[in-house]
């Protein structure tokens, strides 16, 4: 086994946030696809990239929002060292997520679940200062972002950090998958300075630097080994064309980084490369479809853990959603993990039906609450390297997601 | 690689499925529909209801400039119009040419017959 594989898909940064209606006086619907987050729309990226800061209130609103869910999941068989099913509050979450200033907004993010027994974490950090200006005639936004996962400053759900299943059971999920899928998530923290010119042209450059033990400690996240060696650089590219009724992208995404244990010499790298694209139909917004994919290779030189060895890490996901008047959803997706150690590969899809009754113009409890309601089913056809009763850990997931 | 064939016409089958339903889906020209394509992310027509952008209610023959409450730019507040058909054409047409300064960011609408319909539609929310 690879001694630094990452699990995937346990856990998701996934909102929709009630303080940013309330700070725009627009509905949840005018950012995100389906009426709820985290798919977002042009216009809901464009926010995003704005560091969170567009407003129309007449004087300065608390930007404090909180979100809840409540899920039960159920394995199709028991597996032998842990439960078949379960329910539980999966997540209780406080943000401070909004505008702090014309010029610097936060997506700050502290959560707890009943697995943490009320012990409240430091979940997602995305702290932006930006500016808006014109250069040769072309609309351009410059932001810098002080955060504590790479892909999370992404506007685009293909990427790691936002890509479907927005909220997954945490039973049981691939064992391996790159370290850009999720591998240093709250444990980092990272200086990213981007530009997005004529609502068009992202990129995004900076690096990450595995946070103090002491600051981990005090923010009740685990404390990781092994920890990042230095500075892990991160890049984006990505080309956004927004045709109103409809819109697409392709980018590339990458980093490199090299991790030290605790005990020991050498360094494991792990060097990530990813593309992706997406495409959106949003219409008059009554029927709406999207697809977002990406492809991510990994190699890793595990000079650490593993004598030397190297490998090869592949992840490929494909997810397409279809909505009907925003609150009627469907979703489909595929994902595919391939490497060349014994134990990397898994492959399967995920179906996803789901309702979201409010967040429009006009819906009950507008800007202060939504919710959505689904059913998920996940299946394997391979399972951490075994197509043998991969279909064991087929999950079947319900959940009721309330944003305060 | 075995897998790839299958996943390869999966995708295609898909994004085959994704275009049908895309023309299914494809909107007419009617004002209304013009408005919800490209409009009601940033406006709203409910009375007092402003988003980005100001409330679309009554907007044709009103003043530009003209809603209390609403922080317009300098060139909006300056314009010195009146949201004739004629003027809103005009505007949606290259908004940033016949007010510079404006902070509406939308390119236009190039469709003549979009722009009418939509005039009309908003014409009729009084």
């Amino acid at each position: 086994m690879i001694a630094a594989s990452f699990v995937a898909g346990l856990s998701s940064p996934a909102h929709a946030l009630p303080s940013f209606a309330r700070q725009t006086g627009e509905e949840c619907t005018a950012c995100h696809v389906g009426g709820f987050g985290p798919q977002l729309t042009l216009h809901g990226m464009k926010f995003k990239l704005g560091g969170y800061t567009d407003s129309t209130a007449a004087s300065p609103l608390i930007p404090l929002s909180a979100m809840l869910v409540a899920s039960a999941s159920d394995l199709k068989t028991k597996p032998e060292d842990g439960p078949k099913s379960d329910h539980s509050i999966q997540e209780a979450s406080v943000f401070l997520a909004g505008r702090l200033t014309s010029n610097i907004g936060s997506f700050i993010q502290a959560t707890t679940s009943s697995a943490d027994h009320g012990r409240v974490s430091l979940d997602n950090v995305d702290i932006r200062a930006t500016k808006a200006l014109t250069l040769k005639g072309e609309d351009a936004i410059i932001g810098v972002s002080f955060n504590n996962n790479p892909t999370v400053t992404d506007p685009l759900n293909t990427v790691p950090a936002w890509r479907f299943p927005y909220m997954t059971s945490e039973l049981t999920g691939p064992g391996s998958s790159p370290l850009l899928d999720g591998g240093l998530e709250m444990q980092v923290g990272g200086v990213t300075a981007y530009t997005f010119v004529n609502d068009s042209i992202y990129v995004e450059l900076g690096g990450y630097s595995s946070l103090p033990n002491s600051f981990l400690n005090t923010v009740n996240v685990d404390v990781p080994d092994p920890k990042l060696n230095g500075i892990a650089p991160y890049w984006r590219l990505a080309y956004i064309k927004d045709n109103h009724k409809d819109a697409y992208s392709i980018g590339l995404v990458g980093m490199n980084a090299s991790l030290k244990p605790s005990e020991g010499t050498g360094t494991d790298k792990y060097d990530d490369i990813g593309v992706d694209a997406s495409y959106q139909f949003l219409g008059t917004r009554k029927h709406i479809f999207t697809v977002n994919s990406s492809y991510i290779h990994e190699r890793q030189n595990l000079g650490a853990t593993d004598s030397g060895n190297k490998y090869n890490l592949d992840r490929f996901d494909v997810a397409g959603s279809y909505y009907y008047d925003q609150t009627y959803g469907l979703n489909a997706a595929l994902f595919s993990i391939n490497g060349n150690a014994s134990d990397a590969d898994s492959d399967g899809y995920i179906l996803q039906a789901d309702w979201t009754p409010f967040g429009k113009e006009g819906s009950w409890g507008a800007p202060w609450a939504n919710v959505r309601v689904g059913l998920q089913y996940t299946g394997y056809s391979k399972f951490n390297g075994s197509s043998s009763n991969a279909s064991a850990n087929n999950t079947t997931y319900g959940f009721i997601w309330v944003a305060f | 690689m075995n897998k790839a064939k299958p996943l390869l016409l999966g995708c295609v089958l898909v994004a085959l499925l994704w275009a049908a339903l895309i023309r299914v889906a494809a909107a007419d020209d009617s004002g209304k529909d013009v408005f919800e394509e490209q409009c009601a992310e940033c406006h709203s027509v409910l009375k007092d209801k402003n988003k980005k952008g100001p409330s679309l209610f009554g907007v044709v023959g009103r003043k530009s400039g003209s809603i209390d409450g609403y922080a317009y730019s300098d060139a909006m507040r300056s314009a010195n119009l009146v949201w004739t058909p004629e003027n809103l054409d005009q505007y949606l047409t290259y908004p940033r040419k016949m007010v510079p300064g404006t902070k509406m960011k939308y390119d236009g609408l190039e469709a003549r017959n979009e722009r009418s319909a939509l005039i009309q539609y908003l014409g009729n929310i009084q």
